[in-house]
């Protein structure tokens, strides 16, 4: 496993651990790798590099996360549940960024952005995803992938 | 004394979970506040006093520096403990946060680690004069 992917891979974990008291595995079960696309969540930054940081969560797993983060017993309404989702992403994107980069570098991170899947067109990133993990946990999977934009390599925020 | 805490944050989940982490660091609190933004923190503080301010920075509408810088300008809130609780890594941003606030915690957190960074920035809290229980207000913005 490719060092970047290693760091992602130990991030995303931690803080499915800490913020939603689940138990992420690398390993997907048969279900959990044919579980279908829910929601994703998208994170743009500036800095060093730019780029989007996108979390896709698949089958069952988005009421479970949303009300393990609430401490509720059942599923939020949807809106609790993507609103959560979006709080992930915003997690993630903060600490993986620098993992990555390097401690002292500064990113700024724009507000996280819901994409419907049935509508991905409105979604493009450009080309292949710098790094890509898929973490297991109750009820389905969780995707999370870091793209870099090729185009801008500044450190400005626009 | 129970402590009034005020906490600032865009995400309703992320203010819901900081309040449940409160109740579950087992510290003495009285009624827990909530914005979603530093404009609505600021509306809150003009009104209330509470012994603590939990922060976000990076908000809409404004953001948690403007808000600490705005605190520290009003002369009867200026001393108001704070502590910003944000996804930021970057050691440099920390440090340069660090210098406008009283305490940082990073997300993800746990109870124990608010816990601590409060206890640091309060000093000591007699547990046991408490109510211990979660009470929100102005949580409908």
């Amino acid at each position: 496993m490719r060092e970047m992917e290693r760091t992602l891979y130990k991030s995303v974990i931690r803080i499915f651990e800490d913020l939603a008291f689940m138990l992420p595995s690398e390993e997907l079960d048969d279900r959990q790798s044919k579980a279908s696309e829910r929601a994703i969540a998208v994170v743009g930054f500036h800095g060093p590099f730019s780029g989007k940081l996108v979390v896709r969560v698949c089958g069952d797993l988005l009421p479970i996360l949303a009300a393990n983060m609430l401490g509720e017993e059942h599923p939020p309404p949807v809106e609790k549940q993507l609103d959560a989702l979006r709080e992930i992403a915003n997690v993630i994107c903060g600490n993986v960024l620098p993992a990555i980069a390097g401690a002292k570098e500064i990113f700024y991170l724009d507000t996280p952005v819901l994409i419907d899947p049935r509508k991905r067109s409105n979604f493009n990133p450009q080309g292949d995803p710098v790094v890509e993990v898929k973490i297991g946990m109750e009820g389905g999977r969780a995707e999370i992938a870091l793209y870099k934009d090729e185009s801008d390599r500044g450190g400005k925020r626009p | 004394m129970p402590l009034n805490v005020l906490v600032v944050d865009d995400s309703s989940v992320m203010r819901s979970i900081i309040s449940r982490t409160l109740t579950l660091s087992g510290l003495p609190l009285g009624r827990i506040y909530q914005a979603a933004n530093g404009k609505e923190g600021l509306r809150i503080l003009d009104r209330t006093w509470v012994d603590l301010i939990l922060v976000d920075i990076n908000m809409p509408v404004m953001n948690g520096e403007e808000m600490i810088d705005r605190i520290r300008r009003k002369p009867e809130i200026a001393d108001l403990p704070i502590i910003v609780i944000s996804t930021e890594s970057s050691e440099t941003r920390v440090e340069m946060l660090q210098k406008k606030c009283d305490g940082f915690i990073h997300k993800p957190f746990t109870p124990e680690s608010l816990r601590q960074a409060i206890i640091n920035v309060i000093g000591g809290i007699d547990e046991g004069d408490g109510e211990n229980a979660l009470q929100i207000g102005d949580s409908d913005f």
